[in-house]
């Protein structure tokens, strides 16, 4: 008995010093702590990866743009909410007659982070950077848009690339003019500005950072210090830390030139999982994230959340690779065309708001051409077709992403069955290929011939035709898989056209050109929807996704 | 203590008993339905008197004393009759009363003193907690009275054994120590089930005494169960003889010995080889030459077979010659990185068996006697020495030469229950040896199947069932069958009766002798009992620890024995000062 | 009292006593045991309706297996429940659940059995060398076991169907080489058990071959535990399929029907339709239960205490 009652006692005293030890660990992980009372000025936004890089003239993906978006500014910024150019660090500019060269008024009495006046000498210190990038730093995966824009590098390697850039020099009169010469006429020159792997970098941070010294492979680029722990912009944010998979953090920019804000702290938390940031939201954990999934709409606005839709400024459409031989033939590509039924498509598992496509680019484009050839839902002329080209029992491999959402594609598996459906509805058998998105189904696409049709999109990055279309259609690629130089030329051409009239032209022609080859099948301009908590207001939503977040307002 | 003393009545009523059962009935449930274990069972017992309840296994002896002290199985209960301790009834109490009434009013002394302590307390512990829960003593107090109870029970060195842990302690000492906790809160009933059947033999008469000299100081009376015969009528008053659940006779013990009622207790008392010994013993020396109850062919042969076959080569038929055999095994050591230790299990043994003959290998449980059997039976090799049979070296690596040899020894085990293959029906039993050698063809192996079926005397349609079905005795003839199947020359029985019931026993020797005398088998029969052995070997080895201390004609040994442990060993046998009827 | 009846009947107190066992082998009794046995016979009858549902698919199930007859009804924030055309109502994609149920317990059918099948035959080889040989052959073998039962089950699943690549053989092959440690470890158990059993050392003294008392006698007398085990990991590999299809492994069309990846849909829409995940989940454990249910009862049954004597 005795034995009994002395075990029990001790058994009580270890549970009790053991309840007293697990009660501490209880927080959610990842998610910063709240500033404690009175007005809130920190601002938690969940992203759905870290960004690739905080240098963003190594940067290509909306993640680093987001975080880039409030740290570095351009000399070129857009109109709030739209996609159109707007004076940011250049206060105004002029062009010469032969579009040759360009003069920068720039703002006066501009800091960057690190004490370093911003000058004209600095805007031209960054155009020599780039232009002068060599070696692995020329590789896509790392200066993509000064490829794209530019065209090329001072030297290079590639003989594609070498000197073949429009770029030719900058010049610096005096501390507040910018001069660039370009060698030949490049009309969405200040468009592209507006990029923010175009935004103006400390020169001095720059050099005491090291920031091109990249190491590594072109797929397997390892960063230098200033791209991880050292991005120094003009921006009314500061960069603070990074703590890889959790989040990143951001102070207010107290000698910020513009308006500083209520928002002294901005939290990136990384959240991957789309069902975890829908959670997290929910659960108080987080002010906001992107890319809402069509399903949670009406879910979060009657659980009091809003929901601030973006104007649709992207493209997803269906690829049909060319170097398959059954999709070489045209016949082919137009019955998979005409056996899809888009509104379906669009009514049953695309946000609400969202229009059928018609073009590759969306109808606010410049170029968007509302005469082109369309192939209507049309089951029984799909079949038609197949036989005609022989193929009535077909088998395709359909290609599709797993473990993503994009803001022109939220529910990859939902559009692919719709799709395969269909396609199997006139006698196609489809053999499905998910992949995840990164880095598998990206590098297949973009990387290999190996695949059939497969799902994609693109959301636009300024107000250009070239800048949706070049990309699929400027030149031969391994996602495309056809090799038509007509085409190629005629959208070098229209870039090219010295006015914009003249330029509307050329490229609603090329959309209708692209129509008739038919080498891909535009689905839809799906809308992309962020979600917040009802105190957040002011959330500057804009079609390029140029958000930056000193202009929010938290009400108490 | 003899069964002719009167009981001793300590203050306790004369009249009334102490402990009377009546008419009672305990029924078990089972998954097969309900089954009566015990039925119409009634006897008394007085205070101070000592009642052996005898039978088998499945008599009901067991679960009758269970009853009385309220610790039957979950799935029994006492469905009719009543158990009258002191006047009250022990099968109408609630568990608090029964509870009560065990350790203070009732004692017990359980069987197996391996599994009847508690292995991680100390043994001292164990006693002072009975005496602690019947409000007997506490504290410093009750460990000073277990002290005291643990010498009476004849526990040397007491002191320092309480604070020891079971597994320090030898068998005898366990069990000891049960009866100091059994007697420790001066029961007036004690219940002793089968308290020395798991103990060596020359340990077992010394803890009986023991009891008897405690039970009689104290006047306790009590209830003593056992399967010995013998045994019991050596140590109580009175018998109570059971079988399959009931009482088939009652009666002081030497009239029970002299004129038995019940045709169970003759055929009991028949095969008792504790009384079988004795009868011996007692017509040897009354110089009547009565070979009933002798099961030896030898017994009264002038075929002069020597007992030791050392030294008389070319004389002697010897089939099996054992010539300085030792069998080391390595231990690992104690520690880490010691040298392995080494166990000497057999050490210079040499003897042999004459042609047609029994020779019994006795000894205690650690004597090697097993060990011997296994090199016998070319299971296990010497690590010096050399076994010949027939002549020839045993074990060599010539898988033809082991092949044949296997054919001419065969073994029988000790346990019925393991030693046939459950999946396999009694007719592959016994026809796997015929197969395994390739031997005549199906059909005559069939044949040859059921002749054995005959010589163990089992039914034939027994060859379609599993050993599951079959009782002890059964498999056990199934055994020999198997055994004979390619008839060897040389049959090595490692206890091969020691399992079994008394009355199976006895008819399974006699099979065996029968089997000797007509097909002219040899035997090496290893058995711990020598009541057992007097009856069916015509020369005996006596084993301690490893060596032979004793060797000769059964005659010789048993009846001048020459050595010390010998003689303790014949003295160990109940009933050795019982008077008996010469016919039995 | 004749010699007979002294000798050939069960003793009062014997279980076996008043049963009815003639010509009664180990599996026989078993199955007697097995039909008194109210779990049993609940574990039995759940088996038992999972096994026809699998094989009868084709004619219980409305439509067949990915099949889409609602896909024109669904919105992105609605998606209709049960009516008459479709008792469960039918899913984000179109398919009428009911019947993707139906056709799920084909696959989860297939895949329990098939890696089981693959634990077992790997299991039981490894334990046979182990077990029969001994010394350092058992050593050896036992020590690569432990390897294998060193790595948490679901990782080494992952990791295996991420080597060979996402398809649903993968699963089965993954699932099964989880599986065969255990069935090694237990086959080698029982077969040292029974190694120094007396009927062991009786047949070795016949003078069979070692090849020959292993496989005649030890085996057969140390596989009824590990059926026993095979029984209980069905319900397990059933489990872990759609655990592997949970985390995005097993290939196949999002409308594959298997009831982990219908489970790993429906976690997107449970504001929307929780049903579309309660029925799957259901369907999982209903069937792991039934599985349980039976090899509990069976091991019961088998359990050779309940014999003897």
């Amino acid at each position: 008995m005795r034995t009994f009652l002395r075990f029990a006692a001790s058994g009580v005293a270890v549970g009790l010093v053991l309840t007293g030890c697990a009660a501490s660990d209880r927080d959610g992980g990842g998610t910063a702590e709240e500033t404690s009372d009175g007005a809130r000025d920190t601002f938690i936004f969940a992203a759905s990866a870290d960004p690739a890089s905080l240098d963003p003239a190594f940067a290509n993906d909306g993640e680093s743009f987001r975080v880039g978006r409030q740290i570095f500014e351009g000399l070129v910024g857009t109109e709030p909410g739209t996609p159109d150019p707007a004076p940011l660090l250049a206060e105004s500019w002029e062009t010469s007659e032969d579009g040759l060269q360009y003069t920068f008024q720039l703002k006066e009495g501009v800091k960057f982070h690190d004490g370093t006046d911003f000058d004209a000498d600095a805007v031209c210190f960054n155009f020599e950077r780039w232009n002068n990038f060599t070696g692995v730093l020329q590789s896509e995966s790392l200066s993509y848009y000064w490829q794209k824009v530019n065209g090329g590098f001072a030297t290079s390697d590639t003989p594609s690339l070498n000197g073949t850039g429009k770029y030719e020099s900058c010049e610096a009169p005096d501390a507040t003019t910018a001069v660039i010469n370009l060698k030949s006429p490049l009309p969405e020159l200040i468009s592209a500005l507006s990029l923010p792997s175009f935004s103006m970098q400390s020169p001095t941070a720059l050099e005491e950072y090291d920031a091109d010294g990249v190491t590594g492979e072109g797929d397997a680029p390892v960063l230098p210090e200033y791209a991880t722990a050292h991005p120094t912009g003009t921006g009314p944010y500061v960069f603070d830390s990074w703590s890889p998979g959790e989040q990143v953090v951001l102070t207010a920019n107290e000698d910020y030139w513009g308006e500083v804000g209520q928002v002294k702290r901005i939290v990136f938390s990384v959240i991957s999982d789309a069902t975890a940031r829908r959670q997290a939201l929910q659960a108080g954990d987080i002010d906001g994230y992107d890319l809402v999934g069509p399903a949670d709409v009406d879910a979060l606005k009657e659980a009091g959340f809003q929901i601030v839709n973006r104007d649709p400024f992207n493209i997803l459409y269906l690829a049909m690779n060319q170097a398959n031989p059954d999709l070489a033939d045209v016949k082919v590509r137009q019955a998979i065309a005409h056996a899809i039924n888009k509104d379906a498509l669009v009514a049953q598992t695309l946000p609400e708001g969202t229009e059928v496509a018609t073009n590759f680019v969306p109808p606010s484009v410049a170029g968007w051409n509302p005469d082109v050839a369309t192939y209507d839902y049309d089951p029984a002329k799909a079949k038609a077709l197949l036989a005609e080209a022989g193929k009535s029992t077909l088998t395709i491999d359909f290609n599709y992403p797993t473990n993503v959402s994009r803001p022109y594609m939220p529910t990859p598996e939902q559009v692919f069955t719709a799709i395969s459906a269909d396609l199997e509805a006139v006698g196609i058998t489809v053999n499905p290929v998910p992949e995840p998105w990164s880095p598998d189904y990206l590098d297949r696409m973009q990387g290999t011939p190996d695949h059939g049709i497969h799902l994609l999109g693109w959301t636009g990055d300024y107000n250009d035709t070239y800048n949706f279309v070049s990309v699929f259609f400027g030149a031969k690629s391994n996602e495309w898989g056809f090799d038509n130089p007509e085409l190629f030329q005629a959208l070098a051409d229209a870039r090219y056209q010295p006015s914009a009239e003249e330029q509307k032209t050329a490229y609603e022609e090329v959309n209708a050109q692209i129509m008739d080859l038919l080498p891909g099948v535009p689905l839809a301009h799906p809308v992309p929807s962020l979600a917040f908590k009802p105190e957040i207001q002011g959330y500057p939503a804009s079609p390029v996704q140029d958000e930056v977040y000193n202009v929010i307002t938290i009400e108490d | 203590m003899t069964a002719a003393g009167t009981p001793s009545a300590a203050g306790a009523e004369p009249h009334m008993p102490l402990l009377s059962i009546q008419d009672l009935e305990v029924t078990f449930t089972t998954d097969a339905g309900r089954s009566v274990a015990v039925s119409g069972v009634s006897f008394d017992v007085r205070a101070g008197e000592t009642v052996a309840i005898v039978g088998e296994s499945g008599s009901g002896k067991s679960t009758t004393a269970a009853a009385v002290i309220g610790l039957l199985a979950q799935n029994g209960s006492v469905t009719g009759g009543r158990i009258l301790f002191d006047g009250r009834d022990v099968a109408a109490m609630g568990p608090g009363e029964i509870a009560r009434l065990r350790g203070s009013e009732i004692g017990m002394v359980p069987q197996d003193p391996m599994s009847n302590l508690n292995p991680v307390r100390r043994v001292g512990s164990q006693i002072a907690e009975a005496l602690e829960d019947n409000g007997v003593a506490k504290g410093r107090a009750a460990r000073a009275r277990t002290v005291e109870l643990l010498e009476e029970a004849g526990l040397p060195d007491a002191a320092r054994r309480a604070e020891q842990y079971p597994h320090e302690f030898s068998g005898g000492m366990r069990q000891r120590a049960l009866i100091a906790m059994g007697l420790a809160c001066r029961p007036r009933l004690l219940i002793a089930d089968e308290p020395t059947s798991a103990l060596d033999v020359t340990v077992q008469r010394t803890i009986l005494d023991r009891l008897t000299q405690l039970t009689d100081q104290l006047g306790t009376s009590v209830l003593l169960i056992t399967h010995d015969l013998g045994l019991a009528a050596e140590r109580a008053h009175r018998i109570v003889v059971m079988y399959r659940g009931e009482v088939v006779e009652t009666g002081p013990a030497a009239q029970l010995l002299r004129d038995p009622q019940h045709e169970y207790t003759r055929r009991l008392l028949a095969a008792a080889p504790s009384l079988a010994s004795r009868r011996i013993q007692l017509a040897k020396a009354a110089g009547v030459d009565d070979t009933s109850d002798l099961l030896a062919v030898s017994r009264g042969d002038d075929d002069a077979a020597p007992a030791v076959a050392t030294g008389a080569p070319g004389k002697a038929d010897h089939i099996i010659e054992v010539d300085h055999v030792t069998k080391v095994y390595g231990l690992r050591g104690r520690r880490l990185f010691s040298r392995s230790e080494s166990f000497t299990a057999v050490d210079d043994v040499s003897f042999a068996i004459p042609r047609g003959r029994t020779v019994a290998v006795v000894g205690e449980s650690g004597s090697g006697k097993s060990t011997v059997a296994k090199m016998m039976l070319d299971l296990v090799k010497p690590t010096s020495g050399v076994i010949r049979f027939d002549g020839e070296a045993v074990g060599g690596a010539d898988r033809t030469a082991e092949v044949a040899f296997r054919r001419r020894v065969q073994p029988i085990f000790q346990d019925p229950y393991s030693s046939l293959d459950p999946l396999f029906t009694i007719g592959r039993t016994i026809e796997e040896p015929l197969r395994a050698h390739g031997i005549g063809s199906t059909t005559e192996r069939r044949q040859r199947v059921r002749e054995l079926l005959d010589d163990v005397a089992l039914p034939s349609d027994v060859l379609r069932r599993y050993p599951a079905e079959l009782s002890g005795g059964q498999r056990q003839r199934v055994a020999i069958a198997r055994a004979l199947a390619l008839n060897p020359d040389l049959v090595v029985c490692d206890e091969a009766v020691s399992a079994l019931d008394v009355i199976v026993q006895s008819q399974i020797l006699r099979l065996l002798a029968d089997l000797q005398g007509r097909l002219g088998l040899s035997y090496l029969f290893i058995s711990h009992d020598l009541a057992v052995v007097r009856q069916v070997a015509d020369h005996v080895c006596v084993m301690e620890r490893g060596r032979i201390v004793e060797q000769g004609s059964a005659d010789d040994v048993f009846d001048d024995p020459q050595t010390e442990y010998t003689r303790t060993l014949l003295e160990a046998i109940p009933g050795r000062d019982l008077e008996l009827g010469l016919v039995g | 009292m004749t010699e007979a009846d002294l000798t050939t009947a069960p003793s009062a107190g014997d279980p076996r006593a008043g049963s009815d066992d003639v010509g009664a082998s180990l599996w026989r009794v078993a199955f007697r045991r097995l039909r008194r046995n109210p779990g049993a016979i609940a574990g039995a009858v759940i088996v038992l309706a999972f096994v026809l549902v699998a094989a009868f698919a084709p004619l219980i199930a409305n439509y067949d297996a990915g099949e889409l007859p609602g896909r024109a009804d669904v919105r992105p924030t609605f998606i209709p429940g049960p009516s008459d055309e479709f008792p469960l109502g039918i899913d984000r994609y179109g398919a009428d659940l009911f019947s993707q149920l139906v056709w799920g317990a084909r696959a989860s059918l297939l895949v329990g059995v098939l890696s089981t099948l693959v634990g077992l035959l790997g299991g039981m080889l490894l334990g046979l060398v182990a077990g029969a040989f001994g010394g350092w052959v058992d050593a050896l073998t036992m020590r690569a076991v432990d390897l294998m039962l060193s790595v948490p089950s679901l990782l080494l699943a992952v990791s295996i169907a991420a080597v060979i690549g996402q398809t649903s053989t993968s699963v089965i092959i993954a699932i099964g080489v989880v599986q065969v440690p255990i069935f090694a470890r237990l086959l080698r158990g029982s077969m040292l058990a029974q190694r120094g059993q007396d009927y062991v050392l009786a047949a070795s003294s016949l003078g069979l071959s070692r090849r020959t008392v292993t496989m005649n006698h030890v085996l057969p007398n140390s596989v009824s535990p590990v059926i026993v085990q095979a029984t209980l990991m069905l319900a397990t590999a059933v489990i872990e399929a759609a655990a592997l299809s949970f985390l995005g492994l097993g290939g196949g069309a999002p409308t594959t029907a298997e009831w982990g990846r219908m489970l790993t849909a429906a976690q997107n829409e449970l504001e929307v339709a929780p049903r579309l995940a309660l029925w799957p989940g259901v369907c999982i454990a209903v069937t792991a239960l039934g599985f349980t249910l039976f090899g509990e009862a069976l091991r019961e049954a088998l359990d050779p205490r309940s014999r003897k004597r």
